[in-house]
């Protein structure tokens, strides 16, 4: 069985097109890119209101042995090894489709080495339009190390209303969080204890487990 | 890499162009002498940082503030306070506006005081109201941008047959001093915040464009009807050109911090009187965005000051001396090549095209680059500059010869092109005049106006505004429609949806 990956790619913005030109040259079919803004821990910043920058969010699917290779690949060409380059990790998937297959008799075998992180988690985390900065802080108390957020918009059940003549979806924020999974108990009880997302309407938290991760210090 | 240190380098590089192309000129064809030179490399940093300062403003505090405005009008679900607020912030954006002011008062001397400078701000501002509100109930019950646009031009081009000559210039002028600095990240943003909503991602997307270009016609069709009402016949032909007395290079720079502090805090006192509103009967502002908002609020107001002084001081006279060189040096094919390059550097240091063109890309989720958006403003900008040079120097052609196929064509256009595209052409043309072409390509224009002895400084100098308003609404249409051949799918999905 053909096992697919979801790479995920935090870089900074405008380098988007590129990752996805790179994961061509890989074979890879293609990628879609999302705007983003990440945060970053410095208190003289954040007094100012200057702690963030833009970021551009890539998703790749690609089969796990292209996939590799393209991760390996994009890390030395982003040189996410030095620190603020951007981060890269993949995600197993449990089901695919509307990926058309590669005949690949290639064995691209990965020579993925020491950089195989199984001790990874990351922490999806989508909130009402404004909450996003809490939920970082949030974590960030529990010991993480940053955060990126994401414009998007969507509605639950309760949700659903119309002004004037235009359906209502409201605004929301998704924050994707990389943490050590000794820590990730500890962030998401935190991020449910101040966001209080047992109560209806106040946002959901999902945890998937990274396979590989670049570019975390 | 944070936000304060990509803004500061993105802005670098948009000043850059016009920075080298001054020294360029100042080293082969116009001679600048060692003090104005010196004048404008200062004035061109003021103009980066100020920039920048006032860019992250904008981007911090004034953007949220209008998205949450936006979101405040529109959620209460009733008319009455749609239709109130538009007529309140249409009529208080405009009424502060500096550029409107000085238009305004320009018309006062010209008309030899028939027609106050009072009476054009107040008929102006009542102009954008209503149509603002036009815009916001466009938004909200889903009508086609381009009907209204091709109701409001058809309207505009049977008023303008009423209309004398020197004031069709002027009409058209005011539709880009009105939608200035502030003005239009405000209105950007409202419109984003009121469609942002919408669940149709596709048609919230394009109805996140068009509220400046609506505005913009207000303020054309009010002066129009003011002129028709006046009946005015007489008309000043020199306009009062203000004296530069020989002061050192750091004396220039500080007279022009008190008229920049003035026009800052005008353009500023009725977004903070509106903020300050909001936040009383508002609760869902929460102190994070409270504190990030005024800290935006503050950037972007010392931003606009060192802007506007790094402008005035160093680069109005530059481009004043520029363009009666070329004019006294009987160097037309220069002054309108140098015109058209001078448009296309000019504008990419134009704030208000940077928060459009990330607006765009922000709302497009990065779908239309924001370098092909530049690529085809600027080019617009250069036509309308370059066509404005051979305007002055051959005094057979009339405005109304430009401005007529031009806007024919712009209409004719918004049939054909993406209606994305339409909507963002049309709010271009009032993006691209912002302060830097008020100033530098002006004072250009005027400098060779002066110069040229059968110019008409009245009808000659007035007018470019109008081409640059123009010009970006017709090559950002092209675009469009490359956009559409070169990407068949996309756009059938979209005609779906429509």
């Amino acid at each position: 069985m053909i096992i697919y990956d979801l790479n995920v790619l935090i870089l900074k913005y405008g380098m988007g097109s590129k990752a996805i030109a790179l994961a061509k040259a890989c074979n890879i079919t293609g990628g879609t890119v999302l705007l983003g803004k990440g945060t970053i821990k410095n208190s003289f910043l954040s007094f100012f209101e200057l702690a963030e920058s833009t970021k551009e969010i890539v998703l790749i699917l690609a089969e796990r042995e292209l996939g590799c290779n393209f991760l390996e690949r994009a890390n030395s060409e982003f040189n996410l090894i030095k620190q603020n380059h951007g981060i890269a990790f993949s995600v197993e998937l449990s089901n695919i489709m509307g990926v058309t297959s590669h005949k690949n008799d290639v064995e691209n075998h990965c020579q993925t080495g020491g950089d195989l992180m199984l001790n990874y988690d990351s922490i999806f985390v989508i909130v009402d339009k404004g909450k996003g900065e809490d939920v970082v802080d949030a974590a960030n108390e529990a010991g993480s190390r940053g955060a990126t957020i994401i414009n998007a918009r969507g509605s639950g059940i309760h949700e659903t209303s119309k002004i004037f003549a235009i359906e209502i979806e409201p605004e929301k924020e998704i924050v994707l969080i990389l943490t050590q999974n000794d820590i990730t108990q500890r962030v998401c009880d935190k991020i449910n204890q101040k966001l209080e997302l047992d109560k209806p309407g106040n946002g959901i938290l999902f945890v998937n487990k990274v396979n590989k991760a670049y570019g975390i210090y | 890499m944070n936000i304060f240190s990509e803004k500061l380098k993105e802005v670098f590089f948009s000043v850059l162009p016009v920075t080298i192309i001054v020294i360029l000129l100042n080293f082969t064809i116009v001679p600048l002498g060692y003090n104005l030179m010196f004048r404008f490399v200062i004035g061109a940093m003021f103009i980066v940082i100020g920039l920048t300062l006032f860019l992250l403003g904008v981007d911090l505090g004034v953007t949220p503030f209008g998205a949450v405005l936006g979101d405040e009008i529109t959620k209460r679900n009733k008319l009455w306070i749609v239709v109130a607020a538009g007529l309140v912030l249409g009529f208080f954006i405009t009424y502060a506006e500096p550029g409107l002011l000085i238009l305004a008062n320009q018309i006062d001397t010209v008309t030899l005081g028939n027609i106050s400078s009072n009476s054009i701000l107040i008929v102006v501002s009542a102009g954008i109201a209503c149509m603002m509100v036009l815009g916001f109930l466009r938004i909200l019950f889903d009508l086609p941008l381009y009907i209204i646009l091709n109701v409001s031009y058809l309207i505009v081009l049977i008023l303008g047959f009423f209309v004398s000559e020197e004031f069709l210039a002027i009409a058209f002028d005011a539709s880009g001093s009105t939608t200035g600095v502030l003005a239009v990240p405000f209105i950007l943003a409202l419109s984003v915040g009121i469609s942002a909503k919408k669940k149709n991602s596709k048609s919230s997307e394009k109805d996140s464009f068009g509220l400046v270009a609506i505005a913009s016609v207000g303020a054309i069709a009010s002066v129009m009807i003011l002129d028709i009402f006046s009946k005015t016949s007489e008309f000043a032909g020199v306009l009062p050109s203000s004296q530069f007395e020989n002061l050192s290079i750091a004396g220039v720079f500080i007279r022009e911090v008190s008229p920049a502090i003035h026009d800052s805090s005008i353009a500023f006192l009725p977004l903070l009187i509106i903020y300050i509103l909001t936040l009383l009967i508002s609760k869902s502002i929460s102190k994070r965005e409270n504190r990030r908002m005024i800290f935006g609020f503050i950037y972007a107001f010392l931003g606009l000051i060192i802007f506007f002084i790094g402008v005035n001081a160093g680069f109005m006279e530059v481009g004043r001396l520029i363009g009666s060189h070329l004019v006294e040096q009987e160097k037309y094919i220069f002054l309108i090549s140098i015109g058209f390059v001078l448009g296309i550097v000019t504008i990419l240091a134009e704030p208000a095209v940077y928060v459009l063109t990330h607006q765009i890309e922000e709302v497009t989720a990065g779908y239309v680059k924001r370098r092909s958006v530049l690529v085809a403003l600027s080019a617009g900008v250069g036509l309308a500059v370059a066509l404005s040079m051979l305007r002055i120097v051959t005094s057979d052609i009339r405005l109304w010869h430009y401005l007529l196929p031009g806007y024919i064509l712009a209409v004719a256009l918004t049939f054909f092109a993406p209606k994305l595209f339409v909507g963002i052409a049309f709010d271009a043309g009032g993006v691209a005049t912002g302060p830097m072409t008020a100033t530098f390509i002006l004072a250009f224009t005027q400098g060779a106006a002066n110069s040229y002895p059968s110019a008409d400084l009245l009808a000659d100098g007035f007018g470019m505004i109008a081409m640059v308003a123009m010009m970006p609404i017709i090559t950002l249409q092209i675009l469009g429609l490359i956009f559409k051949i070169k990407n068949k799918k996309t756009i059938k999905g979209e005609e779906k949806s429509l």
